[in-house]
């Protein structure tokens, strides 16, 4: 009886570990880490898409990367997906300190698409504001000195306010996850080089 | 040891083979329980929703409008109104497989009628038709904002959107 009852609970447990093993291998396909902070995931939306993959994105209604891609802002402190948040269906989520100050700087233009937008949600993933224009930002909205801009992620508005600098805000000390969707990128080939903004401390920290 | 190896293996086959059934309808199982949870959706077909709230990780800067769609009682016929800035329509299948998608970027005059066919109508004569590789999926449309004054009335105009059963 010892026997049967310690082969099936190691039979579980071993399945379990595979089981962990097995997600993040599929994850794995997926997500490309962009040298700017962000990791984007990729391949989804398609017949080849893995299957756990595609469980995971089903309620996204997710597009192939030629027509949209989502990258998500990096947490170094975080770099894989906790098992729970893998359950979930949740592999991407990271969560930036709430206290911390974030910049994305870039050029205009530089990342030819259609549109792209930056947009901070809450860990719960719901957007940090009810106003559009204060958790998400579109790319036409961004002009500054020489095409260049800065986008300051921070809770409260940093004073002064220079030409090409916009500001993103979240809540006071309250995580928050920041995404980057482009729509229709005219760039081919590996995604992790293809222009889009940068993300880094604001006060000369390691970028994300 | 005895018992031990042959529990294990059976315990470890049969997880395997629910974690097998389970990973094949999961997409279609998660994509209908969302579209039930988030949007209300409960399996009516050729319904075209407009979606008010934002659920959770969607853009806020798109307005979206979602059927699930059915073509076994002939073709579909989409009638998007036309709005002043980007748009785009997509089509999957029920496991999430795009088949279709269409934007203003591409097709700068989305904005009118597209019929969507099944596999029952192959011999359909229209070349511009969405062809679906099975008889049920999913129709997304996307509407770009940019802001409360601009969202109010694209939302206005997505309304005039409609789905119809049109001829074979």
């Amino acid at each position: 009886m010892l026997g049967l009852l310690s082969g099936v609970a190691c039979g579980t447990m071993a399945f379990a570990a595979r089981l962990g093993f097995d997600l993040r291998r599929a994850l794995g396909r997926h997500v490309v880490h962009h040298p700017h902070g962000w990791r984007a995931i990729v391949g989804v939306g398609t017949e080849h898409t893995h299957p756990r993959v595609r469980a995971m994105a089903a309620p996204a209604y997710p597009l192939p990367e030629q027509h949209a891609i989502y990258l998500f802002a990096n947490n170094p402190e975080q770099p894989h997906a906790r098992f729970g948040e893998l359950l979930r269906g949740r592999p991407m989520f990271r969560l930036l300190p709430g206290d911390g100050h974030f910049r994305v700087s870039g050029t205009v233009g530089e990342l030819q698409c259609a549109w792209w937008s930056l947009t901070a949600y809450d860990a719960e993933g719901r957007p940090m504001s009810e106003d559009q224009s204060e958790c998400s930002l579109l790319d036409r909205d961004l002009k500054g000195p020489d095409g260049a801009f800065e986008i300051d992620v921070c809770a409260t508005r940093p004073r002064p306010p220079a030409p090409g600098r916009r500001w993103l805000r979240v809540r006071p000390g309250e995580p928050f996850q920041l995404v980057l969707r482009v729509y229709e990128a005219q760039h081919d080939g590996d995604v992790a080089q293809w222009p889009v903004p940068l993300i880094q401390h604001a006060q000369g920290g390691p970028a994300c | 040891m005895l018992t031990f190896l042959p529990a294990f293996v059976a315990t470890w086959g049969a997880l395997s083979a629910v974690d097998r059934l389970l990973t094949s309808a999961a997409p279609q199982w998660r994509l209908r329980r969302s579209l039930h949870k988030n949007l209300g959706l409960n399996g009516a077909t050729n319904v075209l929703h407009h979606v008010d709230e934002i659920t959770p990780m969607a853009a806020v800067d798109l307005l979206y409008s979602v059927a699930e769609f059915d073509l076994s009682e002939g073709p579909l016929r989409l009638h998007v109104a036309p709005t002043d800035d980007y748009r785009a329509l997509q089509c999957a299948t029920t496991s999430t497989v795009t088949f279709a998608y269409r934007s203003t970027n591409t097709t700068p005059r989305l904005g009118s009628t597209t019929t969507l066919v099944g596999p029952r109508d192959a011999e359909h004569d229209d070349p511009s038709a969405l062809r679906c590789p099975d008889s049920r999926g999913l129709l997304v449309l996307r509407f770009l904002v940019t802001d409360a004054a601009h969202r109010a009335r694209i939302d206005e105009k997505r309304r005039e959107c409609r789905l119809e059963i049109g001829s074979r």
